[in-house]
């Protein structure tokens, strides 16, 4: 999703993880339908998805200021 | 693929670090992740994501503990005050232990050095014996003596007196000491006459003093050094900081001190000074073997000086430091209770807790964090406690103990407290867990959580206060023991009556620079002028005075002419009759016996029954000196010292016998303080200008201050004791409170069904005494042991004094019973109805 700029460790993904579900932004459904997978299935809660919704606005905003300001510069050529 | 070992047991490790709840719910996950060929950058991830999530796991725990310790703000104040205490006088006493005993002597090496003594009066050697033992011991050590000395420093202004001692050329090189100016004596004839002064006495007199003749007495000095400020002699009987010179001993015409030489040895580098203590007393045994004045005297002995320096402390030392950690740890275990039940009262939370999978080791750390967080604020209250007191005490210069002005606080002091808040930590939150492994404790949450376990609980809280009983019944007797033994001190019969005397003590120069003629004359000055000036009905003089006396003196008896000790006191004829004492048995001196007369002589009882065997001993002779005195009186015995034993005493005319280091006026009159004060100043400036300034002190004022240190004693043992005892009287009142309110139910059906409220009072007491009785039943077996190290210190007291043994029994049954006794009477007054209703 970040091409390769974040790298996130296993253990600090599952942490992160642990911490939505106690808070209750995310939780965890049941995948029956791939047998022996160790893969774990999380579904954005309503909560959760309002949190996220209020944080993409807080970012947008962020992103308007910094464009106004003309903060990016210009784009490097390819 | 499965893992090799070495990557198995890394990601074991990496996983243990994390919460055991993330662990269990993500192994399989991590392990897959591992499973790649980033191991090592997951590992790390894993590692470090474990410490943060236990840091927060902790961080999350501090802020709910406080928030429970804010919450009930009356128990935490008590819990931390009760341990504060604790903490800060076992603080308090581990930095005098380390004041004492653990830091080095100043001195080079002083693990080399050794005193001698050639018989157990005096601590001292002869310097005939010393100069035999030097050459003995020549080739792994050396030796070095000094003997304390008073001179009159004549010269500049009023003559002054000073303290100060005859020392071997090689004192101070020996010591390990380094001059502050000059240099020290280097042996040899031109050192004969130099002298080594102390820095207060370079600052006093100005500082060109290097080089300049000072008068000490007869003999003139050329000052060639000083000593350095912090220099202290040691002596067999701690430090003297009242030297104010040092002169070498005159080996052609060494002054033989009745006291002899302190006598310390340096043992050569490279060899065991224990061994050389075995070889000193060995050779020291031949020699006095062959010195007719030993034959009647034991103990030569050679130890370590740091042993003589602060040996005397350290019974006393340790005896409180085994209170102060008692107090501590029944402070810690008082708390562990309260922790306990407040542990219990919110058992319904922790079994939610559990039920919603917090683990047995995350309620653990939760009970820790409280507990450590009263520890901490304990402790640094208790640091405050600590440095107060030590602040105190280091006010308290005294001569005997000048190391008190060295204490203070310093790291391994904080270092210390830090164990104990770890330890007080482990006590109070660890314990009320009740249980040998965490998984008992959750156990227990649950069933009390569940409405069960009640019986469990309070068989946990019942065996902390009956340890808490048994120790502060230890104390209370120790304490008990110590005060036993001041009262026997405060009643010890006099024998004479101290009411209306004063004393005026006269410090004397001891190297002959006075003559006894000009003392004498002094003396009959002081008491013509004292009776017509103050009209006192009683007057005497004497070289001593009972309660703090005397130097000993060799004397002998019968034909055989063998030397033995006795204590001497010379005394003006009215000696007996101001002091108020009669004699058994002839007469006192008069005014004929002087020194035309034959020489006269008074003894004590001990005296007569100890070198004759009987009371009638009046015209006996006793030798001394080589001159024979007749026995013409029998007085009874006066107590030499508090805490002493009775040694013989041999009353000789003062007329007749040179002076002593001190001269007493002992006056009897019911005049006001002030006015005698001022006649006996009056009278002394006029009768000789030329000796010291004699103090004037009621002998009841004297006496208080002879008790002074045992009085502190006591004080100390029996706050720390009570201390003790209120802590454990509050653990026995919440135990009992604690059942109560664990048995309502109980008590209610049992009055339904015809149970009487005094049978019900009857039967929550007799819980508390079965506690209590336990509780004192341990606590008698270690008084005993603790009574064992205690009896040195004790005066006229057994340690197994069977007074202080019941009165102790019966003080803390009986308030256990009053301690018990709010909660029973709660628990009598339940109603059936109401108590059915109780959850």
């Amino acid at each position: 999703m970040t091409s390769g700029t974040i790298r996130l460790g296993p253990a600090t993904l599952y942490r992160v993880i642990k911490h939505m579900v106690v808070d209750g932004w995310i939780a965890e459904v049941e995948r029956g339908d791939v047998a022996g997978s160790r893969r774990r299935c999380y579904r954005l809660t309503p909560w959760g998805k309002r949190i996220a919704q209020a944080e993409a606005q807080r970012l947008a905003t962020l992103v308007r200021v910094v464009e106004s300001r003309n903060l990016l510069g210009a784009p490097e050529p390819a | 693929v499965p893992l090799t070992a070495s990557k198995r047991a890394l990601l074991a490790v990496a996983l243990f670090i994390c919460p055991s709840e993330f662990r269990e719910h993500y192994r399989d996950e991590l392990t897959e992740a591992f499973d790649g060929e980033q191991w090592l950058s997951v590992a790390a991830d894993i590692t470090m994501t474990g410490v943060a999530m236990r840091f927060e796991a902790i961080g999350y725990d501090f802020r709910a503990a406080l928030g429970r310790l804010v919450r009930s703000p009356l128990i935490t104040l008590v819990a931390i005050a009760a341990m504060a205490i604790g903490i800060g006088t076992n603080v308090l006493v581990a930095a005098l232990v380390q004041g004492f005993f653990l830091r080095p002597l100043p001195f080079d090496a002083p693990g080399q050095l050794l005193f001698v003594q050639e018989s157990n009066r005096g601590r001292s050697v002869s310097y005939r014996n010393a100069q035999l033992l030097e050459r003995s011991i020549r080739n792994y050590a050396d030796l070095t003596i000094a003997a304390q000395q008073r001179v009159t420093l004549l010269g500049q202004g009023r003559p002054t007196l000073l303290d100060g001692e005859m020392v071997s050329p090689n004192y101070f090189a020996l010591l390990g000491v380094r001059p502050a100016l000059g240099r020290f004596f280097a042996g040899g004839l031109a050192d004969r006459s130099s002298a080594v002064v102390s820095y207060a006495l370079w600052q006093q007199r100005g500082a060109a003093i290097l080089g300049h003749l000072i008068r000490l007495g007869t003999s003139s000095y050329q000052v060639v050094g000083v000593a350095p400020p912090t220099f202290r002699d040691p002596t067999p009987y701690g430090y003297d900081v009242n030297r104010s010179y040092w002169v070498p001993v005159d080996p052609a015409n060494p002054i033989d001190t009745g006291s002899g030489y302190t006598t310390i040895v340096r043992v050569h580098a490279g060899i065991s000074a224990s061994a050389v203590a075995k070889d000193l007393r060995l050779h020291l045994s031949e020699i006095t073997k062959s010195d007719p004045r030993f034959s009647s005297v034991c103990c030569v002995g050679a130890y370590p000086v740091a042993e003589g320096i602060s040996g005397q402390y350290w019974a006393l030392l340790m005896m409180l430091y085994a209170f102060a950690t008692i107090v501590a740890l029944i402070a810690f275990m008082n708390v562990a209770n309260l922790n306990f039940a407040r542990t219990m009262a919110r058992a319904g939370q922790l079994s939610l807790c559990v039920a919603l999978g917090a683990s047995p080791g995350r309620i653990l750390s939760q009970l820790c964090a409280e507990a450590f967080l009263q520890a901490g604020a304990a402790c640094a209250l208790g640091l405050l406690l600590a440095s107060a007191g030590l602040h105190y005490l280091s006010a308290v210069e005294s001569p005997q103990i000048p190391q008190m002005s060295d204490l203070g606080m310093n790291g391994t002091l904080l270092v210390y407290a830090c164990a104990l808040v770890v330890a007080a930590t482990v006590i109070t939150g660890v314990l009320p867990g009740v249980g040998r492994s965490a998984h008992r404790l959750a156990e227990t949450v649950k069933l009390v959580g569940r409405g069960h376990g009640g019986g469990r609980a309070t068989r946990a809280l019942s065996a902390l206060v009956a340890a808490e009983i048994a120790l502060a019944t230890a104390l209370l007797i120790g304490a008990s023991l110590v005060l036993h033994s001041a009262v026997a001190m405060i009643r010890l019969p006099l024998g004479f009556k101290p009411a209306k005397i004063y004393v005026a003590t006269v410090r004397l120069p001891t190297d002959g620079s006075v003559a006894d003629s000009e003392i004498r004359l002094y003396v009959e000055r002081m008491l013509g002028g004292l009776q017509s000036t103050v009209g006192a009905s009683n007057l005497a003089a004497s070289s001593e005075i009972p309660l703090d006396c005397c130097n000993s003196t060799d004397i002998s008896v019968g034909p055989q002419r063998v030397p033995m000790a006795t204590l001497v006191n010379a005394v003006s004829p009215s000696y007996f009759s101001t002091l108020g004492v009669q004699l058994l048995r002839g007469r006192a001196f008069s005014e004929h016996d002087d020194l035309t007369t034959p020489c006269a002589a008074v003894v004590d009882t001990t005296f007569a029954r100890r070198f004759f065997a009987t009371d009638n001993v009046q015209g006996r002779y006793v030798n001394l000196g080589g001159t024979d005195c007749t026995i013409i009186g029998l007085a009874p015995e006066l107590p030499e010292g508090y805490g002493r034993a009775q040694e013989p005493m041999l009353y000789l005319a003062m007329a007749q016998h040179p002076h002593g280091p001190f001269l007493y006026f002992l006056v009897r009159t019911p005049i006001a303080a002030q006015a005698v004060t001022n006649a006996i100043l009056r009278l002394a400036n006029e009768s000789d200008p030329g000796l010291p300034t004699p103090q004037v002190m009621r002998y009841s004022t004297w006496m208080e201050g002879l008790l002074a240190p045992s009085v502190f004693s006591t004080a100390v043992f029996g706050t720390l004791s009570l201390i003790a005892f209120f802590l454990a009287l509050t653990g026995i009142y919440s135990l009992v409170s604690h059942a109560v309110a664990q048995q309502t139910r109980d008590f209610g059906i049992r009055s339904a069904v015809g149970a009487t409220p005094v049978r019900i009072l009857t039967s929550v007491l007799s819980t508390a005494l079965v506690r209590s009785g336990i509780g004192i039943a341990i606590g008698l077996v270690l008084a005993a042991l603790l009574a064992i190290p205690l009896q040195s210190l004790l005066y006229a007291t057994s340690r197994a004094e069977p007074s202080v043994y019941a009165s102790v029994i019966f003080l803390v049954l009986a308030c256990t019973v009053l301690a018990a006794m709010v909660p029973a009477v709660r628990a009598a007054r339940i109603e059936p109805a109401q108590a059915l209703r109780h959850e």
